[in-house]
C-alpha cells in the first residue's frame, strides 16, 4: 500500500481519497511497485486523474530521463550534487549518475556557464543550472553569446545547452526576486521557457534539453512545492475557458490569473486563462495578438509579469476596466486593446 | 621536342646535374637542377631555454627539424604573413570593412602550436583568428571571401573576421577573455568522452586579468581538465602596454597553482617543443598548464589603429630586423643548407599566387542572398517567421 516517505502508512481516508502532499511519483521502484499497481488500478476505477507531482520533482523525473536516455546529458551548477540541489530539484541523481554527470562548480558563473557552452560546442550536451535567474547576471554574456554561435557560424556550430534556475518572485525577500524573461527573451537565438505546472514544466525540460539550441528555462521557486496532476503525455492547454476577457501570462502569474478569473466570474465577466504563449519571446506576442483578433468580440489581452500580490491588483483593475470603460471592439475594425502590467520600476536584484 | 641529356659531371660541389635539352626548333635550354641528396634532411638546433613555474622539468632544449618540415613550416608561415598584408591591402581598399585583428609578426605561435598537436584536438582563441584559422585548415580562399562578406567565406559571408569555424576550432571570439571559459569546457567535453583530446585556449595579455580566466583557471585545475591555457603576449593590449595594464607582467605564473612556462613566441621551433611538451602533460592526466608566448605584432591592434602612438617605429622595425620568425627559419634553413635560396623564392612566388587567385575570389565572390539573412538562427528547427523592422515585415527562417 502506500507508504510516507519515512515508511510509515498513510490513513486509508488519505489513501483512497484526495493525494497527499507528501505523495511523490518518484521512479518506480521493486518496493512500490504494488502499490503503484494499485493506484493505478484505485484512479482508473475513480477516474481521478493518474498522478499529483509538485513542480520540483516533475522537473527531478525530466532531468532523470533524458540523463538515462542521452550520455552526452549532464547537469553542472552550484550545489546540485551532494546537496541534492539547493531547491533540492536535483534530488537523488547525483546518487545515481554519480560525479562525471553531475558535477558540482565553484561560485564562479561566468567560469561554469562558459564551460558549460564549451562543452556544448564539443559536442555534449550540458544542463546548467543557476541557483537563481539573478545570478545568471555574472553570466550573462556566456547566456546571451551562445545563442548568437549557430548564426554567426552560419549553421556549423549548434549549442545544444539548456540553463535552468528559479526566476521571478519568492517569499518575504527584497532581493534575488526579480524576473529577467523579458531580459533573455528579447535575445535572437536563445528560446525562453517559463512554465507553470508541473505538466508544462516537465515536458518543457525535456524538450528543452532534447533541443540543439540553447534554451532558457525559467521555473519559480514557489511554484516547486505546489502539486499539480500530471498525466502521460505532456502538453500545454488553456487553463480555463472564456469568452470575455484573454488572460496571458507565464509561471508563477498563471495562478494569480486563475484566482482573478474565479472572483471576476461572480460579476459575470468570463475569463479565459491562457498560458499557450509559454515563450517570453516578444516577436510571438503579434502571431497571438492575431489569433484573439479572429474569435473575439472584444479582444483583451492582459500581460502580467512576475510580482507579488498582483492578484488583487488584476481584480480591481479588471472590475475597473468592466465597470467603468465600456470598450466595444467590432470585428471589423480588428483594433485591440492591449494592457500590459508589470512590476513597479523600482530596482533591480 | 627531345631531350638530349650531357654526360653527367661530377663538380666540386659534388652530385650536381646539368642537363641540356636542345629542342626541335632549335632553340637550347638549360636547366640546373641540384638531387635531393644536396641538402641535409635534418638538423638539430638549440633553442632558448624556457623560464618555469612550478616545473621541476621543462620543454627539450634542442629541437630536430626535417628538411619536410621545414619548408612545411615556411610556407604556412608565408602565406599567413601574405595573406595578412592582402588584408590589410584590401581593407585600405575598403574591399573588407569592419572588424579586422592582424597576426603578422605572431605566425611563429600559430604555426608552433598546430606542429606540436594532433589535428583531432581542439584550439579556442580571440579576435586576432584568422592565422590559427588557416592553419586549422581553412583555405585562403574561405578566409579571404569570409573578410569580404561574400558567399564562399568559410561561414558563408556571416561570420565575418572575427566568427571563422573549422573542426575542432571554435573560432573567433569577440569577447575579450569570454573564449577561455569555453576552451576549458572543451577540454571538459574531452575528458567526458575519453578521447586523449586536449584543448589550447589562447588569449591575449590585455585578456590575462580578465576574472573568468581565473575561474576557468580553478575549475581547470580542481578537476584536472586538458586543458593548455596559452597567454599570446605581444607586449600591447591594444594601445596599453603590459606594464600599465598588469601588476605582475609574469603571465605564465598567473595560474599560481597551475604549472607554467615562458616560451619563445618568435621561435617556431621553440613554441613546437614548448606545446608538445603541455600536450604531453595534459594527456598524461596531470592537469591544467599555463603558457606564455612572447611575441609581437606588427600591425596596430586593428586596422583603424596605425599602431606607433603608444610605441615607437624604431622599435617595430628592430623586432623586424632581429627576430622575425620567418626570416628566422629561413636563415636556420640556408645556414645548416636545408633548403636553397631558389628554393625558398620558387615557394615564394607559388604562394603569392595563390594569395592573389584567393583575393580575386574574395572580391568577384557574391554577396549571400538577402533572402538567406535571417537563415540559421535556429538548429534542427522546422521554417518559420521572423519579424521584420517594423510588425507588418515577415521574414522567412530556416534552420
Amino acid at each position: 500500500m502506500l507508504h510516507r516517505r519515512d515508511g510509515s502508512r498513510f490513513p486509508p481516508d488519505v489513501t483512497l481519497g484526495i493525494q497527499a502532499k507528501e505523495f511523490n511519483l518518484g521512479f518506480i521502484r521493486p518496493d512500490n511497485l504494488v502499490s503503484h499497481g494499485l493506484r493505478v488500478f484505485r484512479c482508473l476505477l475513480s477516474s481521478v486523474s493518474l498522478f499529483q507531482v509538485n513542480v520540483q520533482d516533475a522537473l527531478n523525473q525530466a532531468m532523470d530521463e533524458e540523463l538515462e536516455r542521452d550520455e552526452r546529458v549532464f547537469l553542472l551548477g552550484e550545489e546540485v550534487a551532494q546537496y541534492d540541489g539547493a531547491y533540492k530539484v536535483s534530488r537523488g541523481l547525483w546518487k545515481k549518475y554519480g560525479d562525471k554527470r553531475i558535477i558540482d562548480t565553484p561560485v564562479t558563473e561566468m567560469g561554469f556557464a562558459g564551460i558549460a557552452v564549451g562543452a556544448a560546442f564539443a559536442g555534449l550536451r550540458p544542463i546548467c543550472e543557476f541557483m537563481t535567474w539573478n545570478f545568471s547576471m555574472q553570466a550573462i554574456d556566456q547566456v546571451i553569446n551562445s545563442a548568437k554561435t549557430y548564426y554567426m557560424s552560419a549553421g556549423g556550430q549548434p549549442v545544444p545547452i539548456v540553463f535552468r534556475g528559479p526566476n521571478g518572485s519568492s517569499a518575504g525577500k527584497l532581493t534575488n526576486i526579480y524576473c529577467f524573461a523579458a531580459w533573455y527573451g528579447h535575445c535572437p537565438g536563445l528560446k525562453v521557457v517559463s512554465p507553470w505546472n508541473s505538466e508544462d514544466a516537465r515536458g518543457l525540460l525535456k524538450a528543452a534539453i532534447r533541443d540543439d539550441n540553447p534554451v532558457v528555462f525559467k521555473a519559480n521557486e514557489l511554484m516547486y512545492g505546489v502539486p499539480f496532476d500530471l498525466s502521460e503525455e505532456v502538453m500545454p492547454k488553456v487553463e480555463r475557458q472564456g469568452a470575455h476577457i484573454t488572460l496571458v501570462s507565464h509561471s508563477r502569474c498563471v495562478g494569480f490569473c486563475l484566482d482573478a478569473a474565479a472572483v471576476l466570474a461572480k460579476e459575470g465577466v468570463e475569463c479565459e486563462v491562457s498560458i499557450f504563449t509559454l515563450s517570453a519571446r516578444v516577436c510571438e506576442l503579434a502571431t497571438f495578438q492575431l489569433q484573439v483578433k479572429q474569435w473575439r468580440r472584444r479582444g483583451w489581452l492582459l500581460f502580467l509579469w512576475a510580482t507579488n500580490k498582483l492578484c488583487y491588483f488584476l481584480i480591481f483593475f479588471l472590475h475597473f476596466i468592466c465597470t467603468y470603460i465600456s470598450v466595444s471592439v467590432s470585428y471589423d475594425q480588428k483594433e485591440l486593446l492591449d494592457i500590459r502590467t508589470a512590476t513597479t520600476h523600482l530596482k533591480l536584484g | 621536342c627531345f631531350i638530349v641529356p650531357a654526360a653527367s659531371t661530377s663538380l666540386p660541389h659534388g652530385g650536381a646535374v646539368r642537363m641540356v635539352c636542345r629542342l626541335v626548333m632549335g632553340a637550347r635550354m638549360v636547366v640546373s637542377t641540384r638531387s635531393f641528396a644536396d641538402f641535409t634532411p635534418q638538423a638539430s638546433f638549440d633553442i632558448k631555454k624556457c623560464e618555469l613555474h612550478r616545473l621541476e622539468e621543462g620543454p627539450s632544449e634542442t629541437a630536430v627539424l626535417t628538411r619536410e618540415q621545414g619548408l612545411q613550416y615556411y610556407r604556412t608561415m608565408q602565406t599567413m604573413r601574405r595573406m595578412e598584408l592582402k588584408a590589410d591591402q584590401l581593407y585600405k581598399q575598403k574591399i573588407i570593412r569592419g572588424f579586422c585583428h592582424l597576426y603578422d609578426g605572431q605566425e611563429a605561435c600559430a604555426m608552433g602550436i598546430e606542429a606540436g598537436i594532433n589535428p583531432t584536438d581542439h584550439l579556442i582563441t580571440a579576435y586576432r583568428a584568422h592565422g590559427y584559422t588557416f592553419t586549422r585548415g581553412v583555405s585562403v580562399r574561405e578566409i579571404l571571401a569570409e573578410l569580404t562578406g561574400r558567399r564562399g567565406g568559410v561561414a558563408k559571408g556571416k561570420g565575418g573576421s572575427m566568427h571563422m569555424y573549422a573542426k575542432h576550432f571554435y573560432g573567433g571570439n569577440g569577447i575579450v577573455g569570454a573564449q577561455v571559459p569555453l576552451g576549458a569546457g572543451v577540454a571538459l567535453a574531452c575528458q567526458y568522452q575519453g578521447n586523449n583530446q586536449v584543448c589550447v585556449a589562447l588569449y591575449g595579455d590585455g585578456a590575462a586579468n580578465q576574472g573568468q580566466i581565473f575561474e576557468s583557471f580553478n575549475m581547470a585545475a580542481l578537476w584536472k581538465l586538458p586543458c593548455i591555457f596559452i597567454c599570446e603576449n605581444n607586449k600591447f593590449g591594444m594601445g596599453t602596454s603590459v606594464e600599465r595594464s598588469s601588476a605582475s607582467t609574469e603571465y605564465f605564473k598567473r595560474g599560481d597553482y597551475i604549472p607554467g612556462i615562458k616560451v619563445d613566441g618568435m621561435d617556431v621551433l621553440c613554441v613546437r617543443e614548448a606545446i608538445k611538451f603541455a600536450a604531453d602533460h595534459c594527456r598524461a592526466g596531470k592537469g591544467p598548464i599555463v603558457m606564455e608566448l612572447e611575441t609581437y605584432r606588427y600591425h596596430g591592434h586593428s586596422m583603424s589603429d596605425p599602431g606607433v602612438s603608444y610605441r615607437s617605429r624604431e622599435e617595430i622595425q628592430e623586432v623586424r630586423s632581429k627576430s622575425d620568425p620567418i626570416t628566422m627559419l629561413k636563415e636556420r634553413m640556408l645556414s645548416n643548407n636545408m633548403a636553397s635560396v631558389e628554393e625558398i623564392k620558387e615557394i615564394d612566388v607559388e604562394i603569392r599566387k595563390v594569395i592573389e587567385d584567393a583575393a580575386q575570389f574574395a572580391i568577384s565572390d557574391p554577396e549571400p542572398p538577402l533572402d538567406e539573412l535571417c537563415n540559421h538562427i535556429f538548429a534542427n528547427n522546422p521554417p518559420m517567421e521572423v519579424r521584420g523592422t517594423n510588425p507588418w515585415v515577415k521574414l522567412k527562417s530556416v534552420s
